[in-house]
């Protein structure tokens, strides 16, 4: 039960990062159009910029769970199994410990621009705090997701993130370079 | 504190931070994060949340995604098979033959693909199955196919450039434009190394049967998606009215539009494509926060200008300045990947080398070659990891094969570094209309 409903909560995350990305690449082509006949999208750059922030924070989950967050494993990769879990456990623990004070400031950020009814500067204002529900959403996804990978790790388990390294190391993925 | 012991500490508490095997943007934000917490008396978790959100909303951006997803779409297609039987008939006749195909054939995808391993995996995946099949040496054919791969991020479009310039803050589009001539003279060099080769070691190469004009043309047929993309890509970055995210949006739609015409278009591999795009974004995302705020508490420690300030009371040879800059990317580059590696340095690089007279755009370009030896660099250069997958050769072997390639684009960098025109010329000339 728990374990479909948070499967379904990833899966949703993923889903609405691959709809802002078309979205992106929708307003942009509505925006060349625009300029063309003579009728530009307002304030298209911000939009971008928001989906931008959506597809970014949204795809976050799926990233880690897919092994796409990269990280130096020439040590990892080295040494035996048990002083390997004890390092695994100390890096997942410190990064549920850095994603979740990033998570509190940023949702406290959202909360005072809310407070303080700010809006954006463009030819369509908009209230700021609106597309800052994009960053916390995706940052709580994601905690909860390392969580689920730390409690994977201290129940004797390997972490997704892990077995998808390991696939990485004998077929061709996708890399920025 | 005195801040070169700062500074020395934070290197160090990042350097273990990522050997511990931390992901490398969360390594960069606690670094970043503690320095702000220890050496200034900003309040750390509301200047954080700040940098993240205003680096990450920002639309310049936003041409990441649309290149990535532009060439993971052409890599789900048959444009690389095109590019091997559209080279073939042109290029047989000259000395080294069919390696060239390699370089040109590398060097042509990466006009539309903004990778270095997939450029190097696509035109792989086709030129090494026909070349063994011919018995080309295959030293020089892996050796030519894993640095001219690394052509994908020096010709735009280039994922690299878009995360040097936004840490930059230069222009994507002069950045792209920019790297036009040093790749070009990467080519010439390469291909200049495969003729060499071709006519010292003639007897090893085997003979092509004769090729007619007609053989020719049809080439060119096969080349044709290729070049349209090409086309489009150049004469929108020179138009001088797009901005590169909606160069990158049209790529996206010629990538599908060329996809649909092959029959590789479906519901799946467009799904897939866009899927493996959100992927490399969100990766390059995560590193993207962790450097802001990296960036941030840089800003308010002074790091940076005071080490400006030292190196140019030093009064060094520029030349001396890039020489030692190379050795440090060298190093770097063997345990870090390129987007970690530019995001990590930057900041911290850039205001010394313009101090010593360098353009940011050169300095720009400067960083890709050295992420290109990066994919050329054990123990974990991608290029070489593709090169061992489709090869099944060890490391060792593959690093050998790959070193005359390595040393060449060197040789390009301390041209660059007499010739800095080669880099800033055609820029300024855009910048100039």
């Amino acid at each position: 039960m728990m374990r479909k409903a948070l499967d379904a909560l990833y899966a949703a995350s993923g889903a609405a990062a691959v709809a802002f990305l078309i979205l992106i690449a929708a307003l942009t082509i509505a925006q060349m159009l625009g300029r063309l006949i003579g009728k530009p999208v307002p304030s298209a750059d911000d939009f971008a910029g928001f989906c931008m922030a959506g597809a970014v924070f949204l795809g976050m989950t799926y990233t880690l769970r897919s092994g796409g967050h990269i990280r130096v494993l020439t040590l990892l990769t080295r040494v035996a199994p048990a002083p390997r879990r004890a390092l695994e456990i100390l890096c997942a623990a410190a990064s549920v410990l850095i994603v979740g004070t990033v998570t509190w400031y940023a949702t406290a950020m959202m909360l005072d621009t809310r407070a303080f009814g700010e809006y954006t500067l463009g030819v369509v204002p908009m209230k700021k705090w609106v597309p800052m529900t994009f960053m916390v959403t995706g940052l709580v996804v994601f905690l909860i997701a390392l969580v689920d990978e730390l409690v994977r790790l201290l129940r004797g388990r390997k972490p997704l993130y892990v077995a998808r390294e390991e696939e990485a190391a004998t077929s061709i993925g996708s890399t920025a370079e | 504190m005195d801040l070169t012991l700062a500074a020395l500490l934070m290197l160090g508490f990042l350097l273990v931070a990522l050997a511990l095997g931390l992901w490398i943007g969360l390594a960069l934000l606690v670094t970043g994060a503690a320095a702000i917490a220890f050496l200034t008396p900003a309040p750390v978790g509301v200047m954080a949340a700040t940098a993240i959100w205003g680096d990450s909303n920002d639309w310049t951006l936003t041409a990441l995604p649309m290149f990535l997803w532009m060439g993971e779409i052409l890599y789900r297609t048959r444009v690389s098979d095109g590019l091997f039987r559209g080279l073939a008939p042109w290029l047989g006749g000259i000395p080294g033959r069919l390696l060239h195909v390699n370089v040109f054939g590398c060097a042509m995808f990466s006009a539309v693909c903004g990778s270095s391993t997939a450029t190097c995996a696509t035109v792989s995946r086709i030129a090494l199955p026909e070349l063994r099949k011919r018995g080309y040496p295959e030293p020089i054919t892996i050796g030519s196919l894993a640095g001219a791969g690394t052509l994908g991020i020096l010709f735009p479009p280039s994922i690299i450039m878009i995360v040097y310039a936004v840490a930059a803050d230069v222009s994507i589009l002069h950045l792209f434009i920019a790297g036009i001539l040093p790749g070009l003279l990467v080519t010439a060099l390469f291909s200049t190394y495969i003729l060499g080769y071709g006519l010292a070691r003639g007897d090893a190469i085997p003979r092509e049967t004769g090729v007619t004009w007609r053989q020719r043309l049809r080439g060119l047929r096969d080349l044709a998606p290729c070049l349209v993309l090409i086309v489009g890509v150049i004469a929108g970055m020179f138009s001088g009215v797009a901005t590169a995210t909606e160069v990158g949006a049209l790529g996206v739609l010629g990538a599908l539009i060329i996809a649909a015409l092959m029959g590789t278009l479906n519901w799946r591999t467009f799904i897939e494509s866009a899927y493996s795009a959100v992927a490399v974004t969100c990766m390059i995302g995560l590193i993207l926060q962790g450097s802001s705020v990296l960036s941030a508490s840089m800003a308010f420690t002074g790091i940076p200008k005071a080490l400006a300030q030292w190196v140019a009371t030093m009064q060094l040879n520029p030349y001396v300045l890039i020489g030692a800059l190379c050795v440090v990317y060298l190093i770097l580059g063997t345990a870090l990947e390129g987007v970690g590696m530019i995001l990590l340095t930057t900041s911290i690089a850039l205001p010394m080398v313009v101090a010593a007279g360098f353009d940011p755009l050169w300095f720009g370009i400067f960083i890709v070659i050295m992420t290109e030896l990066s994919t050329l660099s054990p123990p974990v250069g991608f290029n070489l990891f593709v090169l061992q997958l489709m090869t099944g050769r060890d490391q060792l072997y593959v690093t050998r094969a790959t070193i005359p390639f390595f040393l060449l684009l060197v040789v390009a960098v301390a041209i660059l570094a007499v010739f800095p025109e080669i880099v800033t010329w055609l820029p300024k000339k855009v910048m100039a209309r």
